[in-house]
């Protein structure tokens, strides 16, 4: 499956993907605390995981913590939620058989939108960061 | 053309620093003023507070006014890139996979 990545104007990424499964699978599997750690890698506990607005979620992983707030929540059409630094949108349009996500992060300057995008994207900044890995996880150790 | 926006730089300046790295080890333990982490490092609070300037200015390290001192953070995920993202959607495609034919 193929993934587009753009930058719609100054403060956001927007990444669309098509996943070959009915939009409810899709959305469960984005907001089920069970298979979280399934995706998000080795050794991730869920400590709290509140799917409604309001409701915040934490998950301990092996780079730190990830932490937010959920602001809006329509099973299985869209889900709005705080991620570290920004804002994500995300929505599951219904192709039948298929999925289309959508998921459009929104960031406060324009400047953090760009490193985002920039991290592990260059060639170059490649190696330094499979360092930075190294170093992350002997943090995280 | 590689283009590397001013954060980027900053924070690849920030980690060729030893001291530095070891000050984001530090950090990577839980949060800390600045004095605390002057002390082990046998180094002076100014000093210390250009180091964490520059971890600050490279966004790896954010800081809070708290009384009097300082308190340093590790910023989570502050190596996270949209690479990275992509990546975490590859698995989570597969678990797609596998949740539908569970069902």
């Amino acid at each position: 499956m193929s993934t587009t990545v753009t930058t719609p104007n100054e403060l956001e990424i927007r990444v669309e993907r098509i996943f070959d499964a009915p939009r409810t699978v899709v959305f469960s599997v984005w907001t089920d605390p069970e298979l979280i750690p399934e995706w998000w890698g080795d050794g991730t506990v869920v400590e709290e995981m509140d799917v409604r607005p309001g409701g915040i979620y934490r998950f301990r992983t092996a780079f730190g913590v990830v932490e937010g707030e959920f602001r809006e929540v329509e099973p299985p059409a869209r889900l709005v939620q705080t991620f570290q630094n920004h804002l994500q949108t995300l929505e599951f349009e219904d192709l039948g058989e298929q999925t289309k996500l959508t998921q459009t992060m929104r960031f406060e300057t324009t400047e953090q939108r760009d490193t985002t995008m920039q991290y592990g994207v260059e060639e170059g900044a490649k190696a330094g960061f499979a360092r930075v890995d190294a170093l992350l996880e002997r943090i995280a150790a | 053309m590689v283009q590397h926006t001013p954060t980027v730089d900053r924070a690849f300046a920030a980690l060729a620093d030893p001291t530095r790295r070891a000050v984001l080890e530090r950090l990577g333990a839980g949060s800390a003023t600045i004095s605390e982490l002057a002390g082990p490092f046998g180094m002076s609070l100014t000093g210390m507070k250009k180091h964490i300037r520059l971890l600050e200015e490279a966004n790896l390290v954010a800081t809070e006014k708290v009384g009097r001192a300082r308190r340093c953070t590790l910023v989570p995920y502050a190596f996270e890139g949209i690479s990275t993202w992509l990546q975490r959607l590859d698995r989570f495609a597969q678990v797609v996979e596998r949740t539908k034919g569970a069902r």
